[in-house]
């Protein structure tokens, strides 16, 4: 969760970060469990070793002797982002090998989805095609339909 | 043990109350491209068929509704988080397999393409693979691509995403052409195929093939997990297995099928381990995997171009398949792009808030064999594979010939796939990084072709099946998946696994006949 929070958080008008809101982050978070619950033992086993890592790991790359969940949340953005353009390639790769599947379900609907800019109601919704007239040779009108 | 408890033609392994022990002429495991094909012509030649697939059943309609997040969690395996264990200098390589009725069909951008002539070459020339010449295989093209109703995608369909990047190669001299797909003339471009079609017009195989083989008597069970061939008198005689997805907690049910042919299906990664089941030690299996891994390339641009209206995927370049690139519009569910751009907190949002404004396209490398699968913790296969240094060139020379189109058609910036590298925005920059040594830890492929673990060949000390998928030390047991392949391709190779399990399912219908 601390994680999570960290990879969504924002700016707000005065430019302090700002914690995603509780319900958009309690979904992100119960989509990720649903995702790792169906996986089997060895990814399960391996998610598990990334998170541990990913909680220990300020010592080697901020040193200081702190969880990451007991980091500030400016703090914690600021490590992940150390992880991100670290020297160390096995460490960018362990940032990002649990940040891609965590934040999959993230962007996905809602404001979140909107903030995307996609123009449909949903990721499953379908693209409003123009309607063309039957019988008439002149462009059709960009009628839309709502399929 | 009692029979399959219900009459359906589709069963869901999972609703069954027990486990069954049941007998037919064939038994096919996985239901994917191959697994499909090859049940689907015999059952129509009138043979006694029986489908095990170890994923669930979702209806066309549903899959077509879901979410990217819950196609991922009930159609790919693994939850789409399936890694190869690099060695070395290999990249970080994400797979996509599927697990469900229809396996990795359903998961496609629908692309369609044929094996190219210098492949067949070689298999023939260099392999003395002279029964499958390209000639040999042109009736079962065909007929696949009849039933797919193979289409060449209008330009009128592709997205301004790809278009962008047909710029780009047009100044550079590049020739883009227009791929064909599965999607007959019915395609809406929703730009997210490969999570399932919200206007069912993707021909994946539950939609071109499944129906022909449950009116011809085929029968399918899900969640239907085969474990081990059984074998009698040195011939394989069935196979048995557990049904999944039941209570959890409560014990799984298990079942036998006895079969005089038992045809695998289930993918270059787990085929190895049921032909492993039985103590094969064939040449080869298991090994010489080739995945052809892929670099998305994602370019931004001043103008919104909303890349996500218009075909998934519709042209492609070929100019470099002599050097082992092929060059393929991509595009995929704006979250799942979101997930992947780089940035914490404010970047990442910021980046999100580009989406409109983003184009991409890929690079998929040819690669030579450097995969292996060994027996992970579970039940699940490990994946090791090692990149050639030679493939690691031509990935990164396709990055910078992408990155390249995309400064020339008019973008601002290009995000290669290499953690922690920032953004190009000149083709000098784009030069130096194909240049300059790069921790090849650092690059993030995605590939979904993994081919070649059960090599076909002509005698049994350079494979382990023959040319017409029987494996050498097993008669009557059959594969018919991507792991024949003799080495790897170079194109999408739906159609090619397809076409070759066509071929293998009509010279098996003759011999059971």
């Amino acid at each position: 969760m601390a994680a999570l929070e960290a990879l969504l958080c924002d700016r707000n008008a005065s430019g302090e970060l700002v914690a995603p809101a509780a319900p958009w982050l309690e979904r992100v978070k119960d989509d990720y469990d649903r995702s790792i619950g169906v996986t089997s033992l060895q990814v399960r086993l391996g998610m598990r070793v990334l998170i541990v890592l990913l909680e220990w790991l300020p010592l080697c790359v901020l040193g200081r002797a702190i969880r990451m969940s007991r980091l500030s949340l400016n703090d914690r953005v600021h490590y992940f982002e150390a992880l991100e353009g670290h020297r160390f390639a096995l460490l960018t790769m362990l940032l990002v090998a649990t940040k891609i599947p965590m934040l999959v379900s993230a962007f996905e609907s809602g404001d979140a989805l909107k903030l995307t800019g996609y123009d449909r109601p949903t990721t499953s919704a379908r693209r409003r095609l123009p309607v063309a007239r039957a019988g008439k040779a002149e462009p059709a009108e960009p009628k839309e339909s709502t399929t | 043990m009692k029979g399959i408890l219900s009459d359906a033609p589709i069963v869901h392994g999972r609703e069954l109350p027990h486990g069954f022990r049941h007998a037919c002429d064939v038994v096919v495991v996985g239901s994917g491209a191959s697994g499909m094909t090859v049940a689907t012509i015999l059952a129509e030649a009138g043979h006694d068929v029986l489908i095990l697939e170890e994923g669930p059943y979702h209806r066309p309609e549903d899959i077509g509704r879901f979410e990217p997040s819950t196609s991922l969690r009930r159609l790919f395996r693994e939850a789409g988080m399936v890694a190869a264990v690099g060695v070395g200098q290999t990249p970080l390589i994400s797979l996509t397999l599927g697990r469900a009725v229809g396996g990795s069909s359903l998961l496609t951008g629908g692309v369609c393409f044929r094996i190219p002539s210098a492949v067949h070459h070689g298999w023939v020339h260099e392999q003395g693979l002279h029964e499958i010449s390209e000639r040999s295989l042109e009736a079962a093209y065909e007929a696949v691509e009849k039933r797919l109703a193979v289409r060449e995608v209008p330009e009128s369909m592709r997205s301004e995403s790809s278009n962008r990047f047909v710029l780009g190669a047009e100044r550079l001299g590049y020739t883009m052409r227009s791929l064909r797909r599965n999607t007959g003339d019915d395609c809406e471009g929703n730009g997210r195929c490969n999570f399932g079609c919200p206007a069912g017009a993707k021909r994946s195989v539950d939609v071109s093939y499944l129906p022909d083989f449950v009116a011809h008597g085929g029968r399918v069970v899900s969640d239907a997990l085969v474990e081990q061939v059984i074998v009698k008198n040195g011939r394989a005689a069935g196979v048995r297995g557990r049904l999944l997805g039941g209570k959890f907690g409560a014990p799984s049910h298990e079942f036998e099928v006895e079969a005089r042919t038992v045809v695998v299906c289930t993918g270059t990664l787990h085929t190895p381990q049921l032909l492993r089941s039985i103590g094969l030690r064939s040449y080869g299996l298991g090994r010489f995997i080739t995945l052809h891994p892929a670099a998305r390339v994602v370019a931004r641009f001043p103008d919104r171009i909303d890349g996500w209206n218009g075909a998934l995927q519709s042209c492609y370049s070929d100019d470099l398949e002599s050097e082992g690139i092929l060059f393929n519009a991509v595009y995929t569910a704006v979250n799942v792009i979101a997930a992947g751009l780089p940035g914490i907190g404010p970047a990442l949002h910021e980046r999100a808030r580009q989406i409109p404004n983003l184009a991409m396209f890929g690079a998929m490398v040819h690669d030579e064999a450097g995969g292996y699968v060994t027996t992970g913790i579970g039940r699940e296969p490990t994946l090791v594979y090692e990149m050639a240094p030679k493939d690691l060139l031509r990935l990164k020379k396709g990055m910078r010939v992408l990155a390249e189109m995309a400064l020339e058609a008019g973008a601002e910036e290009v995000v290669l796939p290499i953690f922690g590298m920032p953004a190009i925005t000149s083709r000098a920059q784009a030069l130096a990084m194909e240049r300059d040594p790069i921790d090849a830890r650092r690059i993030e492929c995605l590939a979904f072709h993994p081919l070649g673990s059960a090599r076909m060949a002509n005698d049994a000390r350079s494979g382990t099946v023959d040319t017409n998928g029987e494996c050498f030390d097993a008669p009557g047991l059959y594969v018919a998946d991507g792991s024949i392949f003799p080495t790897s391709i170079g194109v999408n190779s739906q159609v090619p696994i397809m076409a070759m399990a066509t071929r293998l399912a009509w010279r098996l219908s003759e011999r059971l006949a």
